[in-house]
């Protein structure tokens, strides 16, 4: 294959990309971007490495989604906020937290719809408010972290590990009565 | 898809994703104590649990059928793609059985004849878990043998955490008749020999076409005798008509070369297009007019068709018109034409640019049979490119040649007409037929 036909090969692949494929990796792109600048905004100092990391693999999640980018992303992320965060809990925890939450959804969604495919917006919907409890969860988690930091009591590991079974829990609960139940709530 | 992957759930990037990352996060919090690590493995905990609780127990299996097996040119059809439990048989009234996860993406095999909506021949639709009917609307935009298949199925379950392998489906298979245009010429054949076919004789006889009314003659039956007419003048009278003749008309399809770009029913047509759609017109014309109809493929030396009359014979045709094509290896030598009657009518169909069906045309006209030669050459290919010099030099040459060529056909009294669809042959029918009556000196 020449030059210009390979030209052409991809102008066509590019022509032939579906809008529903392209929103869900516009979610990924915004996502991910959002994840690293609140990273970066934290207040502390972000290593700069992992920071790059993180774009490239962010790229990576939107290029080929179905691979180890995502968990690459994910894990630089988690990575920079382990190296040199003070620890406690703040907004941009809670931010990053739930980027990651949206770029893990966006890139599964995205390995499910291939480029080339149609995708209505119910495809882009169906995952939308399971996506938005677990958001909640976060958030709930989050303030009872918050105050269980505050308290600075012995054992408070301890509530948080309960606290963390009991929103397992209350997540096995909600996927079950939504495998058995009829009405559909996904 | 490999076809001796086993069917199943697969766990994705996705969920091993979540499972390493919750796992990792909670690790890292509970030994280390940090808060922030075991929030940010909350959601991949979440998203990790949920994807594990909804994971479908079997795979489905997918059945794909058609509403048509055999479509015109041009005619469009609904593929239906099914998917059901493996216990299910086909047909089963659908139960809740969770199968098809949340989503499902279908990519057909690409055919560049066959038009899909949508365009992309592939779609990802949302289930509701349990056995999913789809449907997708094509149209076959060229005749020929297609097949339409599955070229991947792919059902991810919640959060993309399982998604299936191995899905695969029977294809179907679609056959596209040329038959497309409406093709009728004057009742005229060169010479009509037989008696069963709609063809007006210049002879009275038993047929359809009235003719006379004339006294009764001893021979004559009796279910002709015009009782209006007997009664009126006193003395018996029978109604007499034409008889009705038929013919044998051979089809020479040409199929050495194909000739110009093809670009379906809505565009431009290659030689061999028109040639196969035109061969389809006029046997699908002389045999609904009772005659008999043979087709000789040219380039192929097992698909002819020996001669025959009524509709299951023109279906026959037309199967073997479907699967012509271009091959110049394997062209016949001109000894091959031999099982000609004398009356019988030849219609070749070809751009006329090979030597080997001018042998052939030639062979046939020195034996004495009627020759009409349609040239099924695109017009595009008359015209010269201004921007490939040399290119449409060499083609001119070419076309000097073929010229020649034809006007040595023409010494030989061989009309040429260009297909124009209908009517198209009604002028040179009937100057055949003039000639063919005409008286002959030997």
């Amino acid at each position: 294959m020449i030059a210009v036909e390979r030209i052409n090969a991809g102008l066509q692949t590019a022509r032939d990309v579906g809008r529903g494929a392209l929103i869900v990796r516009l979610a990924v792109v915004v996502a991910a971007a959002a994840t690293v600048a609140f990273t970066v905004a934290g207040g502390w100092d972000a290593p700069d490495t992992l920071v790059l990391l993180a774009i490239l693999s962010g790229v990576g999640c939107v290029v080929v989604p179905d691979s180890a980018a995502g968990v690459t992303f994910s894990a630089t992320i988690v990575g920079s906020w382990l190296l040199r965060a003070p620890g406690g809990i703040d907004g941009w925890l809670v931010g990053t937290a739930l980027g990651l939450l949206v770029v893990h959804v966006a890139c599964a969604q995205a390995a499910a719809i291939p480029l080339s495919v149609e995708a209505d917006g119910a495809v882009l919907r169906r995952w939308l408010p399971t996506t938005a409890v677990i958001a909640m969860l976060t958030l709930l988690a989050a303030l009872v972290l918050e105050l269980l930091a505050r308290t600075d009591r012995p054992g408070a590991l301890g509530i948080t590990l309960a606290a963390l079974v009991g929103v397992g829990s209350l997540t096995w609960w909600w996927a079950a009565a939504r495998a058995a139940g009829p009405d559909d709530t996904r | 898809m490999r076809p001796d992957e086993p069917v199943g759930w697969s766990p994705t990037a996705a969920h091993l994703r979540a499972v390493l990352m919750a796992t990792g996060c909670l690790a890292v919090g509970v030994i280390f104590r940090r808060l922030d690590a075991i929030l940010l493995g909350l959601p991949f905990l979440a998203a990790a649990t949920w994807g594990a609780l909804a994971r479908p127990s079997t795979a489905p299996t997918v059945a794909v059928r058609s509403d048509a097996d055999t479509l015109f040119e041009g005619q469009a059809t609904t593929l239906h793609l099914a998917l059901r439990a493996p216990s299910a048989p086909a047909g089963a009234a659908l139960d809740d059985e969770p199968i098809s996860g949340d989503l499902v993406t279908w990519v057909l095999t690409p055919d560049r004849w066959i038009e899909v909506d949508p365009p992309t021949a592939a779609m990802t639709v949302v289930s509701d878990g349990g056995p999913l009917d789809l449907t997708v609307d094509l149209r076959s935009v060229r005749w020929g043998r297609r097949v339409v298949g599955i070229q991947r199925v792919l059902c991810t379950s919640a959060f993309g955490a399982y998604r299936t392998t191995g899905l695969t489906a029977e294809p179907v298979r679609l056959s596209t008749l040329p038959l497309r245009e409406r093709f009728a010429a004057t009742d005229v054949v060169p010479r009509p020999a037989g008696v069963v076919g709609l063809h007006r004789s210049r002879r009275a006889g038993d047929g359809s076409e009235f003719a006379d009314v004339r006294p009764f003659r001893p021979g004559d039956r009796l279910r002709r005798i015009n009782w209006p007419v007997s009664s009126r003048t006193g003395e018996l009278h029978v109604t007499s008509t034409y008889s009705d003749l038929d013919t044998e008309v051979m089809l020479l399809l040409d199929t050495e070369h194909d000739l110009g770009r093809s670009e379906g029913v809505d565009g431009r047509a290659s030689s061999l297009d028109t040639a196969v759609r035109a061969a389809a017109a006029v046997a699908e014309h002389y045999l609904r007019h009772g005659d008999r109809v043979s087709l000789i493929d040219l380039g192929e030396r097992v698909r002819n068709v020996p001669a025959g009359t009524g509709r299951r014979h023109l279906r026959r045709i037309l199967d073997i018109l479907v699967v012509a094509s271009p091959n110049v290896s394997r062209g016949s030598p001109p000894g091959r034409v031999r099982r000609l009657r004398a009356g019988d009518l030849v219609i070749a169909f070809s751009p006329l640019t090979g030597t080997a069906v001018m042998n052939h045309i030639a062979a046939i006209v020195q034996r004495g049979h009627t020759v009409i030669v349609v040239d099924t050459l695109p017009e595009i290919m008359v015209q010269d490119d201004p921007e490939m010099v040399w290119r449409s030099l060499a083609w001119r040459i070419r076309l000097l040649e073929r010229s020649a060529e034809i006007e040595r056909l023409g010494d030989l009294g061989v009309p040429i007409v260009r297909w124009l669809g209908d009517g198209s042959l009604d002028e040179v029918l009937r100057d055949v037929s003039r000639t063919a009556g005409a008286p002959r000196i030997r």
